[in-house]
């Protein structure tokens, strides 16, 4: 009897036009627990080798965990996997907030597999376990707060909740994403392309169905202790509610780790104009959470006088007002809002929007892109019209320049050639995000070693190395990285599996779970296994890539980091010791030291036999 | 004084985690929907809570007659035995604010226990003296009728800190 | 006794991690024999087996210059002393290292 799932996958086959129920097995839910776990588990016995990410044989999975949808804080949220039309990680991964996920367990289901290609634009209407594909022929190119009002109005409900694709999917950007309530994204690894490959352009659920607790009264008294914890926290209970995300501008730029003018240096005198306190101070309105948040970090701004004018809407978040931002040289909020709302509306991620326009600045700084390329529009550092306009151009490959970009880095780099490869300020295709690698060396290592490639968000090394939690860490050396940087990995794994926001692990350690997992499922977890789930997980993802030639060679960081020395800040003179962290973080995980492929002794002790002996054939 | 549920709108976020509390006290359920506070989420920028205010239009139409107002507390009350689920009261109520439970087939409503406001992470709702929540209400109306979301500006209350 | 374990930990209050160290020693069946709660300090002492382990906090609130936004917090200074054997230490420094486990990720 499934406890805190609903114990049933939705395949659906768009080729064919047919779904069908699949159950879910209860040994699944134990040595992988959900979400990212479930996908990984899936992509490994199902993903095609060698194809390309847009076309009809990849799988895009959608997945909640037990804990989604239930009492537990910031339990909001949900995940899209499949293979990346953007990076050379294979594994695609991303996470969003708003308030579609629940919805989904209470329509009947923990997750969906969308398979082949409809022949037409669909979209998917899941009610109380019922499936039906409907036409979506009168929303294809419609931009996404236009979608979400026309298939509310279409299906006769307000309280309809769904997730969508805009232009920038349905035209295959690669670094489009698939949106929630008009302002929560997946963002990263153009999982929006792949939707738009498709031709589904939305899944929209309601339901009525329930979350069985094996033992509500102990259930509730654990998150009762885990509400306390949270509102006792400096971070969870004050800093975030306040400021928002956008707290952390000033502190990582104090710490010399915010990059500015494509990661050329990790410092700049303006970046208070960018602040969370300026605001606060200026264009903010009120707060805002996801669905079942007790954190509530969402802004939501109001541009009142200039050019953007009229700019309404949730935002901008840390990652945003960096990309935009510090990354592009421009050092304005209503600018960074006004091209974060353009990618909500079209769909695209900000984090790479940013990244890519920065990094196509300092191209065009050095001449290696020119008026010629730019259509006479001067994509200089600082200059926000041209930073907005390029946001438009991209998300709908306008204009020679911005269909070039619209296709990611790497592609892009073979387009324009002359050295502009060695510019690129990403991890396996993927853009970095708003940390200096150079700043923070733990961190630099998390960029390398994140399975799905440049990303925060698999370990948040910031925590310890500049925030002093769980401990004080030195920024500046390896010392203790490699180790405390796998803690986090799994940490984050397990809470991806579980699938809850990842800002309540600001507050609560892994037996914080258990205390809630044990009574929700029935399941005795303690915090040790809960991590060894998290170890399993990130393994499984790591032989996805591995099996199709992922490895030690790919777990990099560009020049910059590692040859080209700090030249501000507290990290001035200073470079990535990348291969030494590397070294050791292969030797405490398990892994073959040269190649970076798990050895299959370590898959054999996590209980993945296939998995060990597919790794035995490619070491 | 009789306590009543008030609530200071401008600072909700939308979370439904009272929607939430609520559903597990009617029903240990995990599902909002089966709560009797409503949480409207309207673009640009609008969320509110909105629940019984017990004015008691409900009680003249009940059929059973399983709808009545407690003498002492002015509260409006669910006999779930005389209640057999028609929704009589569900097309009558002005606010939108009762139900018929699809599972237990019986009507539901606020009945102002509170159990919702110690989960609201912003302090939105309040169980209070009556006097103290009509100048809540006064506020309520007063804003429902004039100035628009985008024009208001209430931060999170807490200050910065010292 | 060994000196297992030492850290700095920023922001997180003393108490929190008085009830995470109750909650680490609980898990591996170490007795709590004392524990003593002062103005800026606590120390908890425990055994298992005849085996002492001691951990000991002292703590200061004041702002911390690069993280000026968060105004006056704590500054907690926490070692864990162990008569262990070394499997018993490699187990105990585990599970302090998931038992204090806190990260985030924005």
């Amino acid at each position: 009897m499934p406890r805190g799932y609903l114990g049933k996958i939705l395949r659906i086959n768009l080729t064919a036009g047919k779904w069908k129920e699949e159950s879910v097995p209860e040994d699944w839910m134990k040595k992988y627990l959900g979400g990212s776990g479930f996908a990984a588990r899936i992509l490994y016995d199902e993903l095609p080798l060698g194809i390309d990410g847009l076309s009809p044989e990849n799988k895009l999975i959608f997945m909640t965990g037990p804990l989604t949808g239930t009492f537990f804080p910031n339990s909001g949220r949900w995940a899209a996997f499949g293979k990346s039309p953007l990076t050379t990680a294979i594994w695609g991964e991303a996470h969003s907030g708003g308030i579609w996920g629940p919805e989904l367990k209470y329509a009947g289901f923990d997750g969906i597999i969308v398979e082949g290609k409809a022949e037409k634009p669909v979209y998917l209407w899941i009610h109380d376990g019922k499936v039906e594909i409907k036409d979506a022929k009168h929303i294809w190119g419609k931009d996404v707060f236009d979608t979400d009002a026309i298939i509310k109005e279409e299906l006769g409900d307000e309280t309809v909740k769904s997730i969508y694709i805009g232009p920038a999917g349905e035209k295959l950007v690669r670094l489009a994403c698939i949106m929630d309530n008009l302002y929560r994204a997946a963002g990263r690894c153009g999982l929006g392309a792949v939707m738009g490959s498709k031709n589904l352009k939305a899944i929209a659920c309601r339901g009525g169905k329930d979350i069985e607790i094996v033992d509500p009264e102990k259930f509730m008294k654990a998150v009762d202790i885990i509400l306390d914890k949270m509102k006792d926290n400096a971070i969870t209970g004050n800093a975030l509610p306040t400021y928002g995300t956008n707290v952390l501008t000033n502190i990582i730029n104090a710490a010399g780790a915010w990059p500015v003018y494509n990661f050329q240096q990790g410092w700049h005198p303006e970046a208070w104009k960018d602040s969370g306190e300026m605001l606060r101070d200026t264009i903010l309105v009120k707060n805002r959470g996801c669905r079942f948040c007790w954190i509530r970090c969402a802004r939501y701004s109001a541009i009142k006088s200039g050019p953007y004018a009229g700019v309404v809407g949730e935002g901008p978040e840390y990652e945003t007002v960096w990309a935009f931002g510090g990354q592009c040289g421009i050092f304005r909020l209503d600018a960074i809002q006004a091209a974060n709302m353009l990618c909500n509306k079209y769909g695209i991620d900000t984090i790479s929007t940013g990244n890519i326009i920065g990094w196509a600045m300092e191209l065009y700084d050095r001449g290696i892109i020119t008026d010629a390329d730019t259509e006479g529009i001067p994509l200089t550092f600082g200059n926000h019209e041209a930073m907005v306009e390029f946001t438009r151009r991209i998300a709908l490959r306008e204009g020679k320049l911005g269909d070039i970009l619209a296709e990611g880095w790497l592609k892009a780099a073979e387009k324009i050639g002359k050295g502009s490869e060695r510019l690129i300020m990403g991890v396996k295709g993927l853009g970095l995000p708003a940390y200096e690698p150079r700043g923070v060396w733990g961190h630099a290592l998390s960029y390398a070693t994140s399975i799905r490639g440049g990303c925060h968000l698999r370990a948040y090394m910031i925590a310890p190395e500049i925030l002093g939690v769980p401990k004080k860490m030195d920024p500046l050396t390896a010392e203790g990285k490699a180790e405390m940087l796998k803690f986090f990995q799994e940490y984050f794994a397990m809470i991806d599996s579980a699938l809850v926001c990842k800002f309540v692990s600001f507050a609560l350690t892994p037996d914080d779970f258990a205390s809630a997992l044990t009574p929700l499922t029935g399941f005795k977890f303690t915090g040790e296994e809960l991590l060894k789930i998290g170890e399993r997980v990130w393994n499984l993802e790591r032989m996805i890539q591995c099996r199709e030639g992922v490895g030690r060679k790919d777990d990099t960081l560009p020049d910059r980091a590692t040859k080209e020395p700090a030249p501000v800040g507290p990290a001035k003179g200073k470079t990535v010791p990348l291969e030494l962290m590397l070294d050791e973080h292969y030797k405490l995980r398990g892994w073959d030291i040269k190649t970076g492929i798990p050895t299959p002794a370590k898959l054999r002790e996590l209980g993945l036999d296939k998995e060990a002996k597919d790794a035995a054939k490619l070491l | 004084m009789p306590k009543v549920l008030a609530i200071d709108n401008e600072l909700c976020v939308g979370c439904e985690r009272c929607a939430l509390a609520c559903a597990y006290r009617f029903f240990k359920s995990s599902n909002p929907r089966r709560g009797a506070i409503y949480v409207v989420k309207l673009e640009p920028g609008v969320d509110t809570p909105v629940y019984c205010g017990q004015c008691g239009t409900c009680v003249e139409v009940c059929p059973p007659e399983a709808l009545s107002r407690d003498p002492k507390t002015g509260i409006v009350k669910v006999d779930l035995k005389k209640c057999d689920g028609c929704g009589i009261c569900v097309g009558v109520c002005p606010y939108g604010v009762i139900h018929v439970d699809p599972i237990e087939k019986k009507a539901v409503k606020c009945d102002y226990c509170g159990f919702c406001v110690k989960y609201c992470p912003q302090t939105v709702l309040r169980l209070i003296d009556a006097e103290e929540a009509a100048l809540w209400r006064q506020k309520d109306f007063a804003k429902a009728i004039t100035a628009a979301p985008e024009l208001a500006r209430k931060l999170w209350f807490k200050p910065p800190f010292k | 006794m060994w000196l297992l374990e030492r850290r700095t930990i920023y922001l997180i209050p003393p108490h929190t991690l008085l009830e995470d160290v109750k909650r680490i020693f609980k898990g591996l069946s170490i007795n709590i024999k004392e524990v003593k709660i002062e103005k800026s300090s606590w120390r908890i002492l425990g055994a298992k087996n005849g085996v002492l382990v001691k951990a000991a906090l002292s703590f200061t609130i004041k702002q911390i210059n690069e993280l000026m936004i968060f105004g006056e917090t704590s500054i907690s200074e926490l070692e864990v002393y162990s008569e262990g054997n070394e499997n018993f230490n490699k187990m105990l420094k585990r599970r302090i290292e998931i038992g204090l486990l806190r990260a985030a990720g924005v």
